[in-house]
């Protein structure tokens, strides 16, 4: 007995089966994108790649708080292998009444790391004074204009800075929801002296060197400070930042790639990779119980067409492999409509501007574990709510 | 001097005197300034902090809204059953004349008590489950520091949220039944 052509099934009653899949995988899509997407643009914050380490201060709760000596930054960056290195004093502030993070950095240095594209005005110079760029989300979120000048509230300290708009940038990276002012700017709201910033990023050649080396010229530096560089004359005027010599001990300092550095401040809080997902799941196995009684409350109205089909010789195999065949492409599309509908909404709500933590951007990036997840449990929950069920 | 100009300044730093009333003697500095200068105050620690706990609470917000939107479609499918398993009760009550209006009361009430029951229960299983996995968290991880709560506003909120959305799926069902004459098959 064939029954593929048979149509028996009514489409409203399994459009409501389509609907309820779709708010469950929109759940579940909304909820794992979103948090992956807090996650890698965290993890991503100061670099992705291995060739970017980070030397930060150990006991800081957060990687926004911690100070370590600037003058590490010149010792490193003299080590064969370190191709470039940059001192930032990040700070957190209050600007047009709006939390933004304001990032002292050496321009000239920062670029080796990071690339940025002006889209209007000119790149910052180290001796700028009082000036920034602003990434083009926070001159989006603020209405900054170039050469505006805005009124700088540090957070952590009542020091405050007016700086002139010198021009906006756009990267791919969190630094379009920052500011960038020269380093002194940084440390000054930052309430740090001018000897310590929040942390010194490395670009390094992994084949020449490892963040363990550099963890040991620091222990070295801890021990036995090296003397102060002395100006002859005739020798290069010091630059607009001096570096003084600040002694530290070593058990503060910590080394690693930026990725893993920002990794172990997330793990802190139990947020890993694998935990995210898990917590997806498990919102999706929650919702899946309204796709399991969807599932038989399709077969319950339809009984009438079912027990006519029994009557007439159809077993319930057959029934079963029948209703299967016949659900299953539905499902499969109010999965992918499900999929598409949340990185819509995503979409939307991240132009708006309302997709933010920690003042930053989340970052949206459709993650193909995610998509066939989002496959695999639709495909499981209505094949298994079928075949077990009494037809 | 260098600006050109000694009649103005860009900015005026205040102290104010310990044991005084900020308030008030913001309040009388307001008046004495003209109306295009601006009072700001330094080191607003927990205006940010605020500003990042709202961010996470948008966050979740958004998150919610397709959580009760499976609550919603959860409400629609039980009511749905409950027509389809309890067409032959319905047909009996309007075949004794029972109105449009009672069937419609009827499926209501019964949404509503498993919603409120439903929600009762997962608020009261989400605390535990919460509390446990982060106790668990911190014995396994000693160096996690997180410590959930929920305060009694926010678990009448939910509360209220669920039932809403319950509501919300279950009367098209609801009202489609009512209107159901007992001679047809309900939905």
């Amino acid at each position: 007995m064939r029954l593929l052509g048979f149509k028996y099934l009514k489409r409203q009653r399994v459009l409501t089966l389509a609907l309820i899949i779709t708010v469950s995988s929109m759940l579940f899509s909304l909820t794992a994108l979103s948090l992956l997407g807090f996650y890698r643009g965290f993890t991503a914050y100061l670099g992705e790649g291995k060739d970017i380490v980070a030397v930060y201060d150990r006991k800081s709760r957060t990687p926004f708080t911690g100070l370590v000596p600037a003058y590490l930054a010149e010792r490193i960056s003299a080590l064969n292998g370190v191709l470039a290195s940059s001192p930032e004093a990040i700070a957190p502030c209050i600007v047009k009444g709006e939390s933004t993070f304001v990032r002292g950095i050496i321009p000239e240095d920062f670029t080796k790391l990071n690339q940025v594209t002006m889209v209007e005005g000119t790149m910052l110079e180290l001796d700028d004074l009082n000036s920034a760029v602003v990434g083009k989300n926070v001159a989006e979120r603020l209405r900054l204009k170039l050469n505006d000048k805005v009124l700088v509230l540090g957070v952590l300290t009542d020091r405050y800075l007016e700086l002139q708009v010198k021009g906006i940038f756009i990267s791919h990276t969190p630094m379009n929801d920052e500011i960038l002012a020269p380093l002194y700017a940084g440390q000054w709201l930052r309430g740090a002296d001018y000897g310590h910033v929040t942390l010194i990023r490395f670009k390094i050649d992994r084949d020449a060197i490892t963040p363990s080396r550099i963890f040991e010229e620091i222990a070295k530096e801890a021990s036995e400070p090296s003397p102060p560089p002395s100006t002859a004359p005739g020798q290069e005027p010091p630059s607009i930042t001096p570096w003084i010599i600040a002694r530290f001990r070593i058990e503060d300092i910590g080394v690693e790639e930026a990725y893993n550095f920002m990794r172990s401040y997330m793990d802190r809080y139990g947020l890993t990779r694998e935990s995210l997902l898990i917590l997806s799941a498990v919102v999706f196995l929650f919702s899946s119980v309204s796709i399991a009684v969807a599932s038989k409350a399709v077969l319950a109205q339809h009984k009438g067409e079912i027990n006519v089909l029994r009557s007439m010789g159809a077993s319930k195999r057959l029934l079963k492999r029948d209703i299967l065949i016949k659900l299953l492409p539905w499902s499969i599309a109010a999965s992918s409509l499900g999929l598409a509908m949340a990185v819509a909404v995503l979409t939307v709500i991240q132009g708006s501007g309302h997709l933010q933590v920690l003042s930053h951007t989340v970052p949206l990036q459709i993650d193909p574990l995610v998509v066939a997840l989002n496959f695999i449990l639709i495909t499981l929950l209505v094949s298994v709510s079928i075949l077990r069920s009494d037809v | 001097m260098l600006a050109g100009n000694n009649d103005t300044v860009s900015l005026i730093e205040f102290s104010l005197k310990e044991g005084v009333d900020s308030r008030e003697a913001l309040g009388q500095i307001a008046q004495l300034l003209p109306e295009n200068v601006k009072i700001v105050q330094a080191q607003q620690l927990k205006e940010f902090t605020l500003q990042i706990n709202m961010q996470v609470m948008n966050f979740l917000n958004v998150w919610s809204i397709a959580v009760y939107a499976v609550v919603a479609a959860a409400s629609y499918i039980a009511a749905t059953r409950l027509i389809t398993e309890s067409s032959y009760e319905l047909a009996m009550l309007t075949a004794i004349g029972a109105k449009k209006r009672l069937v419609f009361t009827l499926i209501l009430a019964y949404t509503i008590t498993i919603a409120l029951l439903g929600s009762i229960l997962g608020i009261a299983l989400g605390i535990a489950g919460t509390q446990t996995a982060s106790t668990m968290l911190r014995w396994i991880m000693p160096s996690v520091d997180v410590t959930p709560f929920l305060e009694a506003e926010q678990a009448l909120q939910m509360l209220l949220s669920t039932l809403a959305s319950s509501v919300i799926g279950c009367i098209y069902p609801a009202l489609k039944s009512a209107h159901a004459r007992y001679v047809e098959q309900p939905l």
